[in-house]
């Protein structure tokens, strides 16, 4: 399993499994970043910040240790 | 920027008596609640396009009715709230009758927005909602922009499904409004049940809410096939967050900013100028020569003259702000900066508390509720003080005018622009030595923030919103700068001009004072300037007798170059000046920021320490520019 870190821009993916702390985990899950639900990156912003993901019909931005939370 | 949701709304403001019911607006943000708050009260509540822009609740009437009051609360993604905007949203749910006054406990009617673009997010929160035992009515909003993506949702289909009313409406136009009205009737009558809000909602329970929502939407889509608008405002966000020209567009929109706030308010500027100058020297020759004409020349139009100049530059400030939050930006910035504020232990949600700070420091303040880590948050809290607000923009300018030499404006300019960068260079000093000294654990939340689909700003809200908080700083600050103003001319001149009570306290100051090279009457404007920065100003107007029929900063800068010391020495320098720089960056001077920061700390420690240790740390690295500055021979 990768985490949606490595994914390039465009591409599409399928969330598998969530991991890290439980906070954080339910705080994803909160905004749509669920087992089952279909994912987008659209933006990576400069020097490893933040990347932004079409889910749900709406666009997220999440910090890279987050998303290296979400596995797809 | 996020403001709370105050001033003409609070309900202190609205009368309620006994038997009063409530309408609470709950759910997500940036799902249109605003828009339907402001159907719904005939109120022009401004909607913003930043997730997290109401950090307070609203109260207004139900129009046409003075028995029904409506509460607008801020944006929430679970009943069971995390941050502490969060947690006014969720109070209101059960705790209406302690924020209006006859109204009971509960509210009668909770209305929630589910976004027809996003739906099955925003039904999860719907479920929640059934589950705590409240029987929410569903807004559909945006289902023209659904329908426009193919992708149109039946309320008839899903209110069948969720067994609670669910009415389309168009919060701009005000379509499906009618509807809506008679549904909130009809509940209206009904009794308000008492919820059971869960303390927790476990994983499982959050996965299946997210299933069932999603078969929900599957069963109550009503497709078509048009292209996604979505599509375009990601387009946007690749250049916006792209890498490279994300950063360009970024510097510039932030270059472009400032520049404005400068050199568009010159023209406005020189007319309140122009207009203050002319009441004084119109007051002078027709007030006979007595105290109280003395008292409104020097004391009143000097001192608010010299201080009403620069509200150009504010109202412009907050102009700008909102076309950014208007459009979409503003959440961008955050995502843009989250790097290198986390850096320095901030959060990209600091950045709209700091560019609000540039502003004022109590919205931002009320802002930094949207935070949702408690390190980010207090550190946030410490360090907007510090964000050159614009109440020290007369401080600079009169300041700046003995570090740069006379007519290059594109020196003040410079200038003026490393004043703004040795400020954000403060806020990072002072953030992270703030982390380490707080010893605040890294809340494990990380970051993350919606982005708004991008629209083009309406200049209508931003121009309104502009002059509503323009308005709302005058109001407050006005008062004040009056007073003092007042306050200070009679503390100066009674009981008598040479042997004034002024002189007595400035006095007591002369030990603290003379490491700075400045005397009693800059201690006492200082001193002053604890009510508001800018009355610095007015108080050096009148300290040094600013004759009020003089042009406004003209008249000042004449007093102040003749102004010496008892030994003749003049007062202000350029190691003066630029001493008082460094302490006007630093020290917190502001008690309405200090109150404000105790009520969003939670702590009147953190609130004293900050404003003491802000204090002691401003004179000591003033004292050490201005006698490194004369070690190196510069007076």
């Amino acid at each position: 399993m990768t985490s949606l870190t490595h994914m390039n821009k465009g591409d599409s993916a399928v969330i598998r499994a969530l991991q890290g702390h439980q906070e954080l985990r339910f705080r994803l899950q909160e905004m749509g970043f669920t087992p089952g639900a279909q994912v987008k990156l659209v933006a990576r912003a400069a020097f490893g910040g933040p990347l932004a993901f079409a889910l749900r019909g709406t666009t997220v931005a999440l910090r890279r240790s987050d998303a290296d939370c979400i596995f797809m | 920027m996020p403001t709370a949701s105050s001033c003409d709304h609070s309900p202190a403001r609205l009368q309620t008596g006994p038997g009063t019911r409530s309408i609470v607006l709950f759910g997500p943000p940036n799902a249109g609640k605003t828009s339907v708050y402001n159907q719904l009260t005939g109120s022009r509540f401004k909607t913003v396009n930043y997730p997290g822009a109401t950090v307070d609740y609203a109260v207004g009437r139900l129009k046409g009715r003075t028995d029904v009051v409506v509460l607008d609360t801020p944006g929430i993604v679970s009943v069971v709230p995390r941050t502490s905007d969060e947690r006014v949203a969720v109070s209101t749910l059960v705790g209406v009758g302690k924020l209006v006054p006859g109204a009971s406990e509960t509210p009668e009617v909770v209305l929630t927005t589910v976004d027809a673009t996003q739906p099955t997010r925003h039904l999860v929160l719907v479920r929640q909602l059934l589950r705590a035992g409240i029987q929410p009515v569903v807004v559909l909003t945006m289902n023209d922009l659904a329908r426009a993506k193919g992708r149109a949702l039946d309320p008839d289909l899903l209110s069948a499904a969720l067994g609670i009313p669910v009415l389309a409406v168009d919060g701009r136009t005000g379509a499906g409004m009618p509807a809506l009205l008679t549904t909130l009737e009809e509940q209206l009558a009904g009794d308000s049940p008492v919820p059971h809000l869960p303390s927790v909602v476990t994983e499982e329970e959050l996965q299946a809410d997210f299933k069932a929502a999603e078969a929900l939407v599957g069963s109550s889509t009503v497709l078509g096939q048009k292209p996604s608008r979505r599509d375009a405002s990601d387009r946007i966000d690749r250049v916006a967050l792209h890498p490279i020209f994300g950063l360009v567009v970024f510097a510039g929109a932030m270059s472009l900013l400032f520049w404005c706030v400068f050199a568009a308010a010159v023209p406005f500027q020189s007319a309140i100028d122009w207009a203050v100058t002319g009441t004084g020297a119109f007051l002078s020759t027709h007030l006979p020569n007595a105290w109280y004409s003395h008292l409104l020349v020097d004391g009143v139009v000097a001192g608010v003259g010299a201080v009403l100049v620069f509200v150009p530059q504010i109202a412009i400030l907050f102009f700008l702000i909102g076309l950014m939050e208007d459009s979409g930006y503003l959440a961008r910035g955050a995502v843009l900066v989250d790097r290198p504020l986390s850096a320095i232990g901030l959060n990209g949600r600091s950045f709209v508390p700091l560019l609000s700070g540039f502003a004022c420091a109590i919205p931002a303040a009320m802002a930094a509720r949207t935070i949702p880590g408690r390190k980010e948050r207090m550190l946030t809290l410490l360090v907007i003080p510090l964000t050159s607000c614009s109440a020290r923009l007369p401080v600079w300018g009169l300041l700046l005018a003995f570090l740069v030499p006379p007519g290059h404006a594109w020196a003040g300019g410079l200038a003026l622009t490393a004043i703004y960068l040795a400020s954000l260079a403060m806020v990072s000093v002072a953030a992270f030595a703030g982390g380490k000294i707080l010893g605040l654990e890294p809340s494990p939340t990380g970051f993350q923030i919606e982005l708004p689909t991008w629209r083009t700003p309406i200049l209508k809200n931003a121009l309104v919103s502009a002059m509503d908080r323009t308005v709302s700083y005058l109001r407050r600050a006005g008062g004040t700068i009056l007073a003092i103003s007042i306050l200070f001319w009679a503390l100066m001149n009674l009981p008598s001009r040479d042997a004034s009570l002024a002189w007595t306290a400035g006095h007591w100051l002369t030990p603290l004072l003379r490491p700075m090279g400045l005397d009693w009457r800059v201690g006492i404007s200082l001193l002053a300037a604890f009510a508001a920065r800018e009355v610095f100003v007015s108080a050096l107007a009148v300290v040094f007798s600013v004759d009020g029929a003089k042009d406004a900063t003209q008249g000042i800068l004449h007093a102040m170059r003749d102004a010496v010391l008892p030994s003749g020495a003049h007062i202000f320098t350029f190691a003066t000046c630029a001493g008082l720089v460094v302490f006007f960056l630093i020290a917190l001077q502001c008690l309405s920021t200090v109150a404000v920061v105790r009520r969003e700390s939670g702590s009147v420690k953190f609130a004293l320490g900050q404003m003491t240790s802000f204090i002691v740390v401003a004179w000591v690295l003033a004292v050490a520019v201005v006698q490194g500055l004369r070690l190196v021979g510069i007076s």
